[in-house]
Parts: structure tokens; C-alpha cells; sequence
């Protein structure tokens, strides 16, 4: 095929540098299932440059912001003249499709004034509204970072926005060297998703301890320099120093890529540095902390062990003060250590696994969760319990109904096996379900009579005002039932969001589509309470069983 | 480093607050923003989370 025939396809990315390592996971195998399109990035200057080596093997063209650049001149004219400048250079390439998977205002932006056929992902309409056209993107916003339940990994997600098909793994180069190291990450963006110093000085001299002929590689930016050294220069490491080496501020992200190459093992928080242990398909222990949920964010690779406190506040919120950081507390040196120990060995990380090697006191407080790829993209699956929490379920139940609705696409799922306490909790699920249910019909009803009323000849207009009025009562009402049944937020958010963005020219037109929106949310609220129903049922049978001896 | 630049050219950070003010009077008066309006917000989101 020509050139000229070539999909162009923009990719817009201005988030950070572990989200731009992720878009190149989905891109990737985006191309793996359509080699004619010509995929551009656009990115931060700051965030790609350093990361050109990876991008290159991907993308077609990177085109690199940096914002100090529109400011060459001394008045706004000037500083105008330069981003339209830049932005009508993007729009010489005459791009098919734009996809934004960014997420931030800037992005939202940039994405409406390039030009092209088909917008896919936030952008903005010609009153500054944020505009979302396709649901999966309409499904991050809605659900991304906020819902309790949400079961899929960003990667995946993002492949599903540029409506890929199959699961495209990387292959491991079979005659590759290892050395005897380890890579740590000890640092994060924010002090929440990072574990304290002392807990990596005691973490690192159980496994110098164990592992004499191994050495440990720390990484990280610049800035994390100095919070190096305090680890290495812990007199509890005194023994072990000449094996731990601060690569920080030394290393470029290509360095730390052959360095994980080299490794035996990654052990880091979710952040940069777990994504490229995921490029080079290093054995991996990812430590989630605070804000951190992760399904969404862990490393793209089979096999990776994540690690996740117990806590009852955990994932918190960015905006959520905390000083104590309890869920720091949670995760032990002592499980990672042996983890750690068994993924070097080659065993399988299993629920046998963590009994047999790890105590009950370290094992009870913390989720160890083993990526696996299954037909839908990346699985998390909790290793370190043999029954379902009620959040387990709901992402299971949550799992199945995106698939096939946003995706047509069948899993195949079994019933989960309930402990007493999660059947009584989704029972209690079930009234608020029906809630969800009945307004979703009232929401059909007066959408109905919306449409009914725009197709007469003579147009009552109390009566669309009432009908509207009516709706807006729904969307409240949908709200006090999330606040009640909070694991729904899922649904409710993402209905709420898909209205909000329904194609129309007209009220007869948008009416009509709100009424779809609202089948489609009625029929899927339908679905959970069958789920509920079902799976509660044996427990059910066994109580009644249980009273009738 | 933008920051730096913009202060050292308050003239410019002035010029972008008015032109913002007029875009937020353009949008609670519910018409319709230019290209050029898009740009402006653009770059002040930029601005923003160069910050």
C-alpha cells in the first residue's frame, strides 16, 4: 500500500512518563493488528526525550512540545503567532484520526484544534465543554481513579480506544544474558506511593543478606540523588555497601532499560521505572502505595507480582490528607524479601506459596496480586486469598458487563465461591440495584415522552420542561443511590457521563439518544441484579438448608 | 523556566489574564469561541500545568 494511503493517526500524550511508556504498550499492539497507518505522537518535551529510544520503536514521527518555546517574543502577538504557527504545522499533516489518551486540559485542547476526521478521546466543543465521543474514553473519565472497581489496566484500555482486537505480547529474547542484580526504584512522584527510607534500607539488607553474590542497582532521577545515598549510607547497610550502587542522576532511562535488561529481578513502587521493567520483561515486585490503584496502573507483563496493603482507606484520593500513612505500615520487608527470594528461585508465587514461606502476620495485612494475560488484556488476580471480597466480586461482575457492552466482547465467568459475610453484603446490594433499575425506567419514561412530544404537531413545551426536570431529578437521585451503594459508582458514573455526551442537533435528537443511554443502563443494572441473585443463590440454598436440619 | 519567563514579561501574563476574562464573559454570555479563543485556552493550560 502506498504511502498516501496510510491511516494518519495522532496520538496525543502529555501526561507523564509512565503514562507515555503505556500508550506505547497500546500502540504497539495496535500496529501489531494494523501495519498500514502512519502513528505521530505528540508529547511533552520533558517527559519524551529521555524516553526516544523506546517511542522510536513505535511511533512514526514524535512531534515534541515545550511550552517555553511559544514565548520567544516580548508581546502576546508574538507568543500567538508561535503556537499557531505550530499548530497549523501539525495540521499540514492533513491526520485521519486524533486520539487523545491524556486526560489533562491542555490535551483536551490540542485535540480539538487538530484537525482531522474522527476525535477520539477529551476534547472540547466551541463553548470550552469538554466533549467525549467514544465510551471508553467516556469510561475513563468516569471511572478511572475514582470508581472502587474498576478491573481494567490502562494499557489495555487504551487499546480498546483504538479498537484493538487481540492481546499482542512481547517475546522474550531467548539468548539473553542476565547478570546476577536487582534494580530498586525506592522512589515515587508522591510521598503517599512511597515507602519510607528505612523500610528499603531493611528490605535491601535482608536481601543482601540472602543473596551474597548478588548486587543491587539503585535507580532513579536526578533529584532523587540524595535520598539514595541516605539508604546506602544506613549504618544497618554498612556490611553490604560495596554491593549497592546509586545509579541515580547517572543513569538515563536507556541505562536504566539495560540495567533492568541485565536484572534478575525488579522490586519498585508503581511508577516510571516498573513500566520499563515491563519492556524488558524483568521479573517484577511492584510495591502499591496511597493513591495507587493496581488494576489500573500495574506493569504491562506476565507474571509480575503486585503487592497492595489491606487497609480499609486504601486507594485514597490525591486530595486526601494523610500523615500517618498506615498502609506504609502494612507492607513488610519481610513478604517482599521472600517474594522476592521465590521469584528468583523460579517458583510459582501462589496462595500454597505465600503460606508456606510467609507468616500469617505479614501475609494477613497485604493483597499479592500476579498479572496474567487472558482474553481481554492484562488480568490482576489476588494470590494471596482463597475467597472474594464483595470489591472482588463487583470488579468480576464489572469485568464481564464492559466487555460485552462496550466491547461485544463474551468472558466466560464463573460464579464467585462466597464467604457468608460477602453474600449477606451483596445481598444488601441487591435493594439498591432495583433502585438503579426503576430510575433508570422513570429515565426511559420521560425520555419517551420528550421524544413523543417533539414528534407532535403542536409542541407542548411544559410538558419537555416537566420531562426535563424529571430527568435532572433522576441524575440526583442516581447520585444519593451511589452514596448509598457506593460499589455502583461504576454504573451510575459512567451513564452519567455517556448522557452527557450523546450525539444530537436538537432536543428530539438528544432526547433520543438519552433514551437509548438510559435502555442500555437499565438493561445492564438488570444483568448485575441477575449476577447478584445468582451467585448469593448457593449461599442462600445453604442457610435454608442448614435451618430446614 | 517558563515560569521565570513570564516574570520577567509581566506585560505578556497581563495581556493573558484580560484575554481570558473576555473568553469566560464570551461563555457565560453562551456564544460561540473563535479558533483563536481555543488557541488562548490552550496555552494557558499549558501555562497551568507547567506550573
Amino acid at each position: 500500500m502506498s504511502d498516501q494511503k496510510k491511516l494518519k493517526i495522532a496520538v496525543i500524550q502529555l501526561t507523564r512518563i509512565g503514562d507515555l511508556i503505556q500508550t506505547l504498550q497500546a500502540t504497539r499492539q495496535f500496529r501489531a493488528e494494523n501495519p498500514e497507518t502512519e502513528i505521530t505522537l505528540i508529547a511533552h518535551k520533558k517527559f519524551a526525550s529521555g524516553l526516544t529510544f523506546l517511542l522510536e520503536t513505535v511511533f512514526d514521527d514524535i512531534i515534541l512540545i515545550e511550552t517555553k518555546n511559544f514565548f520567544q517574543g516580548l508581546e502576546l502577538q508574538s507568543v500567538q503567532r508561535n503556537l499557531s504557527a505550530f499548530l497549523s504545522e501539525i495540521n499540514q499533516r492533513e491526520f485521519d484520526v486524533t486520539v487523545n489518551l491524556s486526560f489533562s486540559k491542555s490535551s483536551s485542547y490540542l485535540n480539538t484544534l487538530i484537525k482531522s476526521q474522527l476525535t477520539l478521546g477529551m476534547s472540547r466543543n466551541n463553548r470550552s465543554e469538554i466533549v467525549i465521543n467514544d465510551k471508553w474514553s467516556q469510561y475513563v473519565y468516569s471511572n478511572i481513579m475514582s470508581s472502587p472497581c474498576s478491573p481494567f489496566g490502562l494499557v489495555d484500555i487504551y487499546r480498546y480506544i483504538f479498537g484493538c482486537q487481540d492481546v499482542h505480547k512481547l517475546n522474550d529474547d531467548p539468548e539473553r544474558i542476565t547478570t546476577n542484580s536487582i534494580v530498586l526504584h525506592p522512589f515515587a512522584s508522591d510521598r503517599k506511593k512511597r515507602w519510607g527510607t528505612n523500610r528499603w534500607v531493611e528490605l535491601i539488607y535482608k536481601l543482601s543478606k540472602d543473596h551474597p553474590n548478588y548486587t543491587f542497582h539503585i535507580v532513579g532521577a536526578p533529584e532523587d540523588h540524595l535520598d539514595a545515598e541516605k539508604i546506602i549510607d544506613s549504618p544497618a547497610l554498612a556490611e553490604f555497601k560495596e554491593r549497592v550502587v546509586n545509579q541515580t542522576g547517572i543513569f538515563k532511562l536507556s541505562d536504566t532499560y539495560q540495567a533492568l535488561q541485565k536484572a534478575k529481578l525488579f522490586i519498585g513502587h508503581d511508577s516510571v521505572v516498573s513500566h520499563i521493567a515491563s519492556e524488558t520483561l524483568t521479573k517484577s515486585i511492584v510495591l502499591s502505595l496511597g493513591t495507587v490503584r493496581p488494576h489500573e496502573t500495574t506493569a504491562y507483563n506476565e507474571g509480575v507480582i503486585n503487592i497492595a496493603p489491606r487497609n480499609k482507606c486504601y486507594p485514597c484520593t490525591m486530595s486526601e490528607k494523610c500523615d500517618l500513612l498506615p498502609c506504609h505500615n502494612s507492607i513488610s520487608h519481610q513478604a517482599v524479601a521472600t517474594i522476592g527470594a521465590g521469584l528468583l528461585k523460579g517458583d510459582n508465587i501462589s496462595y500454597e506459596f505465600l503460606r508456606k514461606n510467609i507468616s500469617g502476620f505479614h501475609l494477613d495485612s497485604i493483597k499479592v496480586f500476579k498479572s496474567e494475560y487472558s482474553s481481554f488484556g492484562l488480568n490482576l488476580r489476588e494470590v494471596s486469598a482463597n475467597y472474594d471480597t464483595v470489591q472482588d466480586v463487583f470488579k468480576n461482575y464489572y469485568r464481564v458487563i464492559w466487555q460485552l457492552y462496550l466491547r461485544d466482547h463474551e468472558i466466560q465467568a464463573t460464579l464467585p465461591d462466597l464467604t457468608p459475610e460477602t453474600s449477606k453484603e451483596l445481598q444488601g446490594y441487591l435493594e439498591g440495584i432495583n433502585n438503579l433499575f426503576d430510575l433508570y425506567n422513570f429515565g426511559i419514561k420521560f425520555s419517551n415522552r420528550i421524544v413523543e412530544e417533539c414528534g407532535k404537531d403542536r409542541v407542548d413545551s411544559a410538558v419537555i420542561k416537566d420531562s426535563l426536570a424529571k430527568l435532572t431529578e433522576i441524575d440526583q437521585l442516581c447520585n444519593v443511590t451511589k452514596a448509598a451503594y457506593p460499589l455502583l459508582a461504576g454504573l451510575i458514573d459512567f451513564f452519567f457521563v455517556h448522557k452527557g455526551n450523546v450525539a444530537g442537533d436538537d432536543i428530539l435528537e438528544v432526547a433520543h439518544a438519552n433514551l437509548l443511554a438510559y435502555y442500555d443502563a437499565s438493561n445492564l443494572a438488570s444483568v448485575l441484579n441477575e449476577f447478584i441473585e445468582k451467585s448469593i443463590g448457593p449461599q442462600i440454598n445453604k442457610v435454608s438448608n442448614s435451618q430446614n436440619i | 523556566m517558563l515560569s521565570g519567563a513570564l516574570e520577567k514579561n509581566v506585560g505578556i501574563k497581563d495581556e493573558i489574564h484580560t484575554y481570558l476574562a473576555e473568553i469566560q464573559k464570551k461563555v457565560s454570555a453562551g456564544k460561540e469561541l473563535a479558533e483563536k479563543d481555543l488557541e488562548m485556552l490552550l496555552l494557558a493550560s499549558l501555562i497551568e500545568e507547567e506550573a
